[in-house]
């Protein structure tokens, strides 16, 4: 699978994925919601389980063993893989580029 | 139309537990979510499953277990079992859970307690209340107050 880039002013939706959608990305996703909030942003940020990420996904985060069901889910979407919710590096990354107009890739 | 049992109660709620590993923690917030009706006694292995693909510590001294995705056909109502243990339990490499919060849910019915959780996870003070404190209506009030989306 190529590798997928946008440009910030692309992202409009932003999903958070986990395996069942029951716990990890809602707090994922709320986590990232106060960042964004904070940083100015608007973005809609929602949370799913994997197999039901949208299609008209721009960003998808998702712990790194589900990126490739990810990927598959919404090819057009760049996927951002993380390793731990503890000290997540990968929100404040996002946020940083998006506020600065800086494209998002995988 | 109402759901027929709260996602959380103070019957959900126990404070000064014991565990002496992360499977006897999770059997103590499944029990409770079996005794409440929540679940059938096979999502209790389905929530220990999980963890093996990935940890559910989120931060803090919290840990929020649940089944995995096809298990959830063993959900019978949206519930929240939260259970504290003072002297902590292991969860994963050096993270030690004071706070465990066990979740099975249908649909989206408890986004709520898990929005007032994401907040708990931001504040360490707070965090560190929940995990001493010997009020299980401070618990409840914390975690279930009202909330609505920011966004």
């Amino acid at each position: 699978m190529g590798q997928v880039v946008k440009q910030a002013a692309e992202v409009h939706k932003i999903v958070f994925a986990c395996e069942a959608g029951m716990g990890s990305s809602l707090i994922g996703a709320n986590q990232l919601k106060r960042k964004l909030k904070d940083a100015g942003l608007v973005v809609e940020v929602i949370a799913t389980a994997v197999h039901a990420i949208p299609k008209d996904a721009d960003v998808v985060v998702a712990h790194a063993g589900l990126a490739k069901r990810a990927e598959e889910a919404a090819p057009t979407a760049v996927v951002i893989p993380f390793m731990n919710f503890v000290n997540n590096p990968v929100y404040d990354e996002l946020v940083k580029k998006l506020k600065a107009g800086q494209p998002i890739s995988s | 139309m109402p759901p027929p049992t709260p996602v959380l109660s103070l019957e959900l709620i126990r404070l000064g537990e014991q565990a002496s590993s992360r499977d006897e923690a999770i059997d103590r917030v499944g029990q409770m979510l079996m005794d409440g009706g929540y679940v059938q006694p096979a999502y209790v292995a389905s929530m220990k499953e999980r963890e093996l693909t990935m940890s559910t510590y989120v931060g803090n001294g919290v840990a929020i277990p649940h089944g995995t995705f096809d298990d959830k056909t063993l959900i019978l109502a949206t519930g929240i079992a939260v259970a504290q243990f003072p002297h902590g339990v292991t969860w994963d490499g050096s993270n030690i859970a004071y706070l465990v919060v066990g979740i099975a849910a249908i649909r989206q019915e408890h986004i709520g307690v898990l929005a007032n959780l994401a907040r708990v996870l931001e504040d360490e003070t707070v965090a560190k209340a929940l995990w001493m404190t010997t009020s299980a209506d401070f618990v409840y009030q914390t975690l279930g107050r009202p909330w609505q989306d920011e966004t």
